[in-house]
This record gives C-alpha cells, structure tokens and sequence, in this order.
C-alpha cells in the first residue's frame, strides 16, 4: 500500500504529536529565575519600583571614531518604550535578570545601525533571550540582520520581535524561520495567546491598553505590537528556566503547539 | 589676438550676463520655487483632514524629519494651532512622535496626563491639552520618513482611546500620505537646486562643482541628496561627448533594471 492510502487520521497525530506539552511542566510556578534576558530598545528606568533590583545592567550605544561601542549607561529612558516592555516581561516572569541594551533615545538616535550593533552585543553577551519592539524598514540592513539572526539560532539566543502587520514588511519580524515574531489582539489573558500559521506574523498575543511601567514611577495604558512581543518573550523565559537546553527550534515548536490548543479551547467555548 | 576682437568678446560676455540676469529675473517672477512642493503640500494637508475624521480623533498632524539626527518638525496639523505647532522643534527620541520615529512601532496611549514623563514641550508651547493620542510611522519602502499624529477626540474629556481598528486604519492613511511627503521633500530638493542653480552665474562646469557641494551640506535627506548628486555627475560626464553620452544611458538602464528586481525579490517577502 502506498503511504498515501494508509488510513492515517492526521488529526489523532497531531494530537498524540502535542499530548506531553502542558503549560503544568513548561512553566506553571516558575519566575524566570536567573534567565538572561535582554531589551534592545529605548533604556531601561532602574529606579522603577516595578524595576527596582531587576536590571542587571544598562549599555548604550555610543558612536566613537567611526564604530559603535556599548558603554555603561546612566542616562535611564527618556523615551519611556525599553521601561514599558521591561514591565510587561516581569510582570510574566517577575524573576529574569534584565540586561538593558540602550539603541534608541535622545543619546542614541536609533539609526538601523545602531539597532543591529544592539543585537550583535545581546547574542555575543550570551543572552538567553532578546526582546525586540521595534524594527527597521530599511532594506539595505536586511542582509546583515539576517545573517545576525542565524548567528543568534546558532548560539541558542531567542530572539522575539514585534510585528509590523499592516502595511509593509519591516525586519527582523519577518525573518520568520529564526525567530518569534508577535502581534498585538485586543484582551486576553496573557498565557493563553494564539497563533497565525501561514501569516509572517506567528503569534498573537494582548497589546491593547496594556497597563505597565514608565519613567519616573508611574504607569500607563499602552496599545501596539511592541507590547505584545514582550508578553511572550517573558514566557520563554519561563520554559528556559524550567528547561535551560532547549533550542529556538524546540520553543517555538512548543509554543505553536501551546498556541493551538489555547485556540482550539477558545474555538469549543463558542461553539 | 586684436583689440577688435577683444573688445567683441568682453562685449560677447556682457551680453551673457545680462542676458542670464534676465533670465533669473523672468523665473523669479514666475516662482517657480514653490511650483512642485505646494500642490503636495496641500494635498498631505487635503488627505490628513479625511485621516482625521476616519480615526475619529479632533486634532492631527504630520511630522517630517528635522535633519539626519532624528529630530522631527510639523509639516501640516489639522488644528486651530496649526500655525504654533509649525514653529516647533522635536527633539531627537523625544515625545511619542520622536519615539515612533525611531522605533518604527506605532502605538497608542490612554492619557498622556497620567504620572510618568510626557515630553509636554508642544504644549506648554501652543497651550494645548492633549490627553490622548495615536502615533503612527510614515514609511516609504526603504525609510521611515516622519510620523502621523491623532490627538484627542472631538468634545470634551474624558476621551474613549484609540482602538485598533482605528490604528490599522491609522496605518493605511500612513502609507498613502508617506507616499505624498516623499514626492514633496524631493520637489522642495529639486526647487533649491533649481533656485541655486538660477541664482549661479558661473560657467557650466563650476555651477554642477558649486551644486555638489553645496547639496553635501544642504539639510535634505540622504536618499534624496544622493539622487539629485547622481543627476549632476551624470550631467557632467554627458557633457563630454557622444559615448559618454551612451555610457550614462546604459547605466541608468542597469539602475533602472536592478530597481525592478529588486523590487520584484522584495515583494516576495509578503508572501511567503
């Protein structure tokens, strides 16, 4: 018999395939502990009370005789984006150490340079995981960031990056075979996030008035892609704390397989 | 050489000159300066005022580069401010505007108001109130080019915020006015050259030097100066003669055939 005629049920496969990953062994009753996750964005507000103790360091990018260097950075957030996403990941995963890597702001005008010498510096700190909310349209960076990110897939470094659904393409989001790439929906409970298989975009997470840290001690009501991303990038940190071996294929295998069910659940409910 | 005919050139000469100050005059008149960028000017102005009433919100704006450091400035605001907010000057990463610009993530925010830090120079500046807001990046296919602004909603607060239906709608008015702003810093480019090069009285040859480097140090940005430096190098070398000539038109056809396929390879990335 050919294989195509055998009386394969897919659907039974897929689910004996998923059976063994239940949130109860990825994650349930872990913090993050001592899983190094950095922020490649706007600073990070250190003396945050949401923050406080969490950061483990701060660089910022610095332009000097022509190259980018990454020194200690004392200059905070001005720009307030880097301090939200740094609060919606410790509000998953209250236990990471936070590494800040400072690209964009006042003292770093976020060229697409300066966006990727912040990456090349997550990966070579043997960072566990990167947060990226932002992006570039341009495209003549595109081939160094790819290049970048298989380096990252390589090293283990897992890379979550905010999409930019509508209406053209920006990196890295749509790299889509190195890396998590994220789009906001609106409520929902942040474990319970979803998937979009065929799209560029591959998991949907909330990132509608999201309540979370901003400089000088306060909070605010935020809505975008670049707080979505931050939800799940908390959440890998959780699986890296309860399995510090797996591999950016593995977690993104798992999450698709968490994500189906979440919305195969949603789906019964309705019904 | 004779004094006679000297003197036919020196008069030769003088005769250019008036005739070239003429000239400058006659284009002056016409304003030719403004010819190619007003027209998209008001239509940006045109489209932000149907943005404005789509997304639901009472004031918006356009914001445009400020130099290559990441400084941004009012091109139009729908807005009975309109005039105060085109005196100012954001910044490089600073506000919600100078934040977009550089991440290149739109984003909305409930109230501005609340605790925290807000870059409130605008309104400090133009004594406005804005409570709630949707930024979004202006893109065109290889740049982010300025940020598109809604503030509040018409009435009185308290404001219901920005949804995301609105911001997606948000987006695809971006993507039309990006469009529009583009063409215009590039006909405000092209009308500066034009004016230089009306206002040059040199020969040919030191008014394309002077242009050169005159566009390394104009505050315009880098895609546009590098098109328009392409122009005059490929001016100049046309001049030379016949095969030179040929030369330059087979380059710009690989120019124009690699825009193509790269254009074709680029689009792919939506689809796969």
């Amino acid at each position: 018999m050919a294989p195509s005629d055998a009386a394969l049920d897919v659907t039974d496969l897929h689910d004996d395939l998923w059976a063994g990953i239940l949130p109860d062994v990825l994650w349930k009753g872990r913090t993050g502990r001592g899983v190094r996750v950095a922020v490649v964005d706007s600073g990070i507000d250190t003396e945050h009370p949401a923050l406080k103790g969490k950061v483990k360091e701060s660089v910022e990018a610095v332009p000097e005789g022509g190259q980018i260097l990454f020194k200690p950075s004392t200059s905070g957030d001005q720009a307030g984006h880097g301090t939200a996403c740094a609060g919606i990941i410790t509000s998953i995963a209250p236990e990471v150490e936070l590494y800040s890597v400072k690209v964009l702001g006042p003292n770093a005008s976020g060229s697409g340079e300066m966006f990727l010498m912040g990456v090349d510096h997550a990966i070579k700190q043997k960072m566990q995981v990167v947060n990226l909310s932002l992006g570039t349209t341009k495209r003549d960076f595109w081939g160094p960031l790819h290049e970048l990110l298989d380096r990252a897939y390589r090293e283990r470094v897992i890379l979550v990056a905010a999409a930019n659904n509508l209406p053209q393409a920006s990196s890295p989001s749509i790299f889509s075979s190195s890396l998590i790439s994220v789009v906001k929906r609106s409520g929902g409970e942040p474990f319970n996030f979803g998937y979009q298989y065929g799209e560029v975009i591959e998991l949907v997470a909330p990132g509608v008035q999201v309540e979370t840290t901003w400089p000088g001690g306060g909070y605010r009501q935020l809505t975008g892609n670049s707080f979505a991303c931050p939800y799940i990038t908390g959440i890998v940190a959780l699986m890296l704390e309860a399995r510090p071996d797996l591999t950016p294929f593995q977690i993104k295998t798992i999450l698709y397989a968490i994500a189906k069910r979440n919305e195969m659940a949603a789906t019964e409910k309705v019904v | 050489m004779s004094d006679n005919k000297n003197t036919e050139l020196n008069q030769g000469a003088a005769g250019e000159e008036t005739y070239s100050a003429a000239m400058r005059e006659a284009i002056s008149a016409i304003d030719v300066s403004h010819s190619l960028s007003q027209p998209l000017k008001r239509a940006v102005d045109d489209l932000l005022g149907v943005a404005a009433q789509s997304v639901g919100s009472a004031d918006a704006s356009v914001l445009i580069r400020d130099g290559n450091e990441g400084g941004l400035k009012f091109l139009v605001a729908v807005s009975e401010l309109e005039e105060e907010l085109l005196k100012i000057r954001i910044p490089p990463g600073k506000g919600i505007a100078g934040l977009v610009f550089s991440s290149g993530q739109p984003m909305a925010v409930n109230d501005v108001s609340e605790e925290g830090s807000f870059w409130s120079e605008a309104d400090k500046k133009t004594g406005f109130k804005t409570v709630t807001l949707l930024a979004t990046p202006l893109r065109t296919r290889n740049e982010t080019i300025g940020v598109l602004e809604f503030v509040n909603r018409p009435g009185e607060p308290p404001y219901p915020p920005f949804t995301p239906e609105e911001m997606d709608r948000a987006a695809r008015f971006a993507d039309l006015i990006a469009r529009l702003v583009d063409a215009y810093e590039l006909g405000v480019l092209i009308e500066s050259v034009f004016d230089r090069a009306v206002k040059t009285s040199s020969s040919s040859s030191e008014m394309r030097s002077d242009l050169r480097e005159w566009l390394k140090s104009v505050d315009a940005p880098r895609e546009h100066r590098e098109l328009l430096m392409l122009t005059i190098c490929l001016t100049e070398i046309v001049s030379r003669g016949e095969a030179e000539r040929e030369m330059c038109r087979d380059l710009l056809e690989t120019i124009s055939r690699f825009t193509e396929r790269r254009s074709a390879s680029s689009s792919s990335y939506f689809n796969f």
